[in-house]
């Protein structure tokens, strides 16, 4: 072996070497943060960040079903307080009374900073014995009275309450068996866990949902208790079930889609060491195409991985026409007559994906990326490496089938009238269709299962935790504007949820008036002699002495010397975490985000609250949807996609009338391609269903694949089609579409919708290159 | 029941031996009955197999509520109604209207259109409370000898049940409860507090009688 014949092959094996270290140091992901736009608009960026670090994004709802109520509430606290004790989650709830003790705690003590009806005329000799008269009446006058006796000298108005009722419009009431929270039916006891780690951090998620598991288990096994079944839903779950469902896929099929493909070149290559060298450009490219990836974008989405196996598809096309075209007529003079061919299909192949370069979406750009490295690297490996290593090519004599095949070749281009008229016909169902081709919504994307949705919706449903699709968000660059804005807001929600409009919403300043509220509050508030003159004037005709209600006083006076809450005070408390779920701080500005409860038979008109809260003056305020904003998301990347691969297109035209150089010959190749792709959409708009984003992707696959048989048909025209090239590229397209017809069994959607437009387009492309082909395949070699 | 009783016994008898049975039976029965309530205690078993066996019932209330903090005291009125073994509503009509539910662990409060709802286990004064009331009317001695020492006054037509909590520490707890009644009709409960506040409530028989 000579140095000119080793000095490639040492060089793509340290390639190799350098590409497998840097796989290894490659952090995989499968979350759908690839999927996320890098350059979003405030209101995307908005979603973004709910979806990464939201609370819905880290609420697990937790459901013990079986047993008795009693045994799942003994479970209940323990599982809460293993959990709890756990420093994963920030509040876990189960509905224990010691968790309400402390929120009851808190409202208590800053009671005339928060309740509504702390005013100027509360104080007033009138207002005070009003509202005395009527605490008397309905708090101590009832069967617990005697309870809040207590509560009553200090808090006489019934502040503290009033602050209660008003977070209970909405909070959604729960039963309560043992202390523990019961569903409304009784068959579930539902807690509610909320993670210290961010809901995009799907790792952290995972250890989460398994301490929760682990949680369960144990106090199974201390109680003694069987039949009980653990339900975990929420976000965190969706993104752990999606990451396993691509892992498990793209492992699933990867294997499988090897096997068929290993099997079907065995049946040709006779020998382990010819299908070695076979699947050696295919191997390459993967890991040069994941190494690619690595560096240029620091991780590698599990999705691209497994698009990776539908690279297998192409790649190995590349040694079938390399083993079965230089079989007869040597290695030199393939690279002489062939490989010009298949460098041509390539650099097609290259200029489709490369377009997907130009999206914003970190996703589609990997899988450009991993493309584009792949395929040259799988043509250079065909071309350069695999003659230079020791051929031992043992094919079997595909000459009879070859014989037979040309036979049928030859007579394909009668099928002529036949393809026009299929096609005129793909063209009249496409231009009378009504609904629009590609579908611009998430709907129908999701990956995840409708059982796991069902049981999210029911969990939601015991817990009464809004779903979060609307949102009214307020932003200013100061936070107390947006605290003031938030108020405002919050009572134009009020008389919407009182009429009955909306079912309820949360907003942070439940919690944090804003300070202008809470200083207005604080000074209504009279000093202690007014209050002692005014008191003693309220309490006329009421059966109760003056002398009894000095703790009010003291709270009194209390109070009016008593800090304001703030933000910063609160950092670190439940109520902050509360808080900083929906007041976050922006790059720019303060952000305050109030989720509206809807109940499942309310329609919602987002527009028409807009209005509303224009009308009420309140400007900075927009109503939002997030499923239509995230439908938004998908379909900018949809157009962006295609505008790339219109490009794409356009740039794969022009190096082909290059190369080429005739329009008939260009004519010659993009016709059987967009034959193709043609009766490809016209299939799916038979069959229902409408184009999505990955559907783009798998036609710019059938351009990547198809292109090469147009080529070889097109070349075979110029000189004569020999029946190796023939068999060479049935034989290609029999791999491509089982390749693809095993990925199109996959759950994830991404791989689904490629794969089932390749593997007919494949087909496709191939009869038409024939149909469309002039010349006669020549039976000599 | 006496008629009841004695016709069963006479059926298969003449009708002369049934008069003169008839007869003894009616005199014996005044005289062992007699002697029954003389010498017989009236005990807290006997009361709570009484009490068990009403299923349903419906009454009238009238509370006066003694509260230390408060000069005069504060009445109310309303109905109760009561469903074995758990279920007991106090619907209060006067002043304010408010309902107030117990129902196996949950008390659920409504007043002014509010619903308050918390478990009887969230604060031990309300569970002390609770099973005094649900222990009563269902006539369970054990859930009572938990949480109370048990005193028997009088006899059936006339009895007083005296319930004095076990654990004396807690600040708002009861520290007395006096129960009167006649079989299985309660007529009066009283509540002491610890902290000096106390309740009357005079119960009477709703009429008619309905669910």
């Amino acid at each position: 072996m000579n140095l000119r014949r080793l000095l490639p092959i040492l060089l793509w094996a340290s390639l190799m070497a350098l590409c497998t270290v840097q796989i290894t140091r490659t952090h995989f992901i499968a979350d759908m943060s690839a999927f996320l736009p890098q350059h979003p608009n405030s209101d995307q960026q908005l979603l973004i960040d709910q979806l990464k670090h939201g609370l819905v994004s880290r609420t697990f709802l937790i459901a013990i079903t079986g047993s008795t109520p009693e045994q799942r509430a003994q479970l209940s606290h323990d599982m809460a307080a293993i959990l709890r004790h756990s420093g994963r989650f920030v509040q876990v709830r189960n509905g224990e009374s010691e968790t309400d003790m402390q929120d009851f705690q808190a409202i208590f003590s800053h009671r005339y900073l928060l309740s509504p009806n702390v005013t100027p005329s509360l104080f007033s000799v009138n207002g005070l014995h009003q509202a005395i008269g009527n605490n008397i009446d309905n708090l101590l006058n009832s069967p617990l009275g005697s309870l809040f006796s207590g509560l009553f000298t200090q808090d006489p108005t019934g502040e503290t309450f009033a602050i209660l009722n008003r977070l209970d419009s909405t909070r959604q009431h729960l039963h309560v068996v043992d202390d523990a929270w019961i569903s409304a039916d009784g068959k579930r006891t539902p807690l509610m866990a909320q993670s210290r780690a961010e809901g995009a951090d799907t790792d952290a998620q995972q250890e989460n949902l398994a301490a929760i598991e682990m949680a369960f288990h144990h106090a199974c096994a201390v109680h003694h208790i069987q039949n009980v079944h653990l339900l975990v839903a929420g976000a965190p779950v969706f993104s752990i079930q999606s990451r396993a469902t691509i892992e498990h896929d793209v492992k699933r099929l990867s294997l499988m889609s090897s096997a068929v493909v290993t099997g079907l070149l065995l049946l040709v290559y006779r020998s382990p060491l010819t299908l070695l060298l076979g699947l050696l450009p295919v191997i390459s490219g993967m890991l040069v195409g994941i190494a690619a990836v690595s560096i240029g974008f620091g991780t590698v989405h599990g999705i691209t991985v497994g698009f990776g196996t539908t690279l297998i598809g192409e790649a190995v096309d590349y040694t079938i026409y390399y083993f079965l075209q230089s079989g007869q007529s040597g290695q030199n003079d393939w690279q002489t007559r062939f490989w010009p061919t298949v460098r041509l299909g390539t650099l097609t192949s290259v200029c489709g994906f490369a377009s997907l370069l130009l999206s914003d979406f970190p996703g589609l750009e990997q899988i450009g990326l991993f493309s584009v490295a792949g395929l040259i690297t799988a043509a250079a490996t065909t071309r350069y490496i695999l003659p230079a290593m020791p051929t031992h090519i043992r094919l079997i004599d595909l000459r009879p089938i070859g014989q037979r095949l040309a036979k049928i070749v030859s007579k394909l281009p009668r099928l002529r009238p036949f393809a026009w008229l299929v096609m005129s016909a793909g063209i009249v169902i496409i231009a009378l269709h009504q609904h629009p081709i590609w579908k611009d919504n998430l709907s129908g994307l999701a990956m995840i299962s409708p059982q796991a949705q069902a049981q999210d919706a029911i969990l939601r449903a015991d817990l009464g935790t809004p779903e979060m699709r609307y949102l009214v968000v307020i932003r200013n660059r100061d936070r107390e504007q947006v605290l003031s804005a938030t108020e405002r807001v919050s009572s134009v929600l009020r008389v919407w949820a009182a009429a009955g409009r909306i079912s309820g919403f949360a907003t942070p300043t439940n919690f944090l008036p804003s300070q202008a509220t809470q200083l207005a509050r604080r000074n209504s508030l009279p000093d202690a002699n007014t209050l002692h003159e005014r008191l003693a004037l309220a309490l006329q005709g009421l059966p109760l002495r003056l002398e009894r209600l000095m703790p009010f006083m003291n709270a009194i006076h209390q109070a009016r010397h008593a800090p304001l809450i703030n933000w910063q005070s609160l950092q670190h408390t439940d109520t902050g975490l509360a808080i900083d779920a929906m007041l976050t701080h922006g790059q720019h500005d303060w952000i305050a985000m109030l989720p509206i409860q809807m109940a499942p038979d309310q329609t919602f008109a987002p527009a028409s609250l807009q209005a509303a809260l224009q009308q009420g003056g309140i400007s900075h305020v927009e109503v939002l949807d997030t499923l239509q904003q995230s439908n938004r998301i998908y379909a900018s990347y949809l157009h962006q996609a295609i505008d790339a691969s219109a490009t794409g297109f356009l740039v794969i035209c022009a190096m082909l009338l290059f190369v080429l150089r005739s329009l008939t010959r260009l004519k010659q190749v993009l016709l059987p391609l967009g034959a193709a792709i043609l009766l490809v959409i016209t299939g799916c708009i038979l069959t229902g269903t409408q184009l999505t984003l990955f559907h783009l992707i798998g036609l710019l696959l059938i351009v990547a694949i198809g292109s090469n048989y147009a080529l070889f048909f097109d070349r075979g025209q110029r000189h004569s089609m020999e029946i190796e090239t023939l068999t060479s590229l049935l034989f290609a397209n029999l791999t491509t579409v089982t390749a693809f017809g095993i990925l199109s069994l996959s759950r994830v959607i991404v791989l689904h919708d490629i794969a089932s437009i390749v593997a007919p387009g494949a087909l496709l492309a191939l009869l038409f290159s024939g149909i469309f082909s002039s010349r006669q395949v020549s039976h000599a070699a | 029941m006496k008629n009841d009783l004695t016709h069963n016994l006479a059926y298969p008898l003449c009708v002369w031996r049934k008069t003169i049975l008839c007869l003894l039976w009616l005199l014996w029965l005044p005289l062992f009955s007699g002697t029954a309530l003389a010498n017989t205690e009236w005990t807290v078993p006997q009361l709570m197999q009484c009490l068990a066996k009403v299923k349903n019932d419906h009454v009238l209330f009238q509370e006066k509520r003694y509260l230390s903090i408060l000069d005069t005291p504060l009445s109310s009125s309303g109905e109760m109604f009561y469903r074995a073994p758990a279920y007991l509503e106090q619907r209060t009509l006067k002043p304010q209207p408010q309902r107030l539910i117990l129902d196996k662990d949950q008390i659920e409060l409504q007043q002014q259109g509010k619903i308050w709802q918390f478990s009887v286990n969230q604060r031990p004064e309300i569970s002390q409370f609770i099973d005094s009331m649900r222990g009563t009317l269902s006539g369970d001695e054990t859930l009572l000898q938990r949480q109370f020492t048990l005193q028997l006054h009088g006899n059936r037509q006339n009895w007083t049940l005296i319930m004095t909590p076990r654990d004396t520490t807690l600040l708002h707890g009861i520290s007395r409860i006096e129960i009167d009644g006649s079989d299985s009709h309660l007529s009066r409960i009283q509540y002491r507090n610890s902290n000096g506040d106390h309740a009357v409530i005079t119960l009477q028989p709703a009429v008619p009688l309905q669910q």
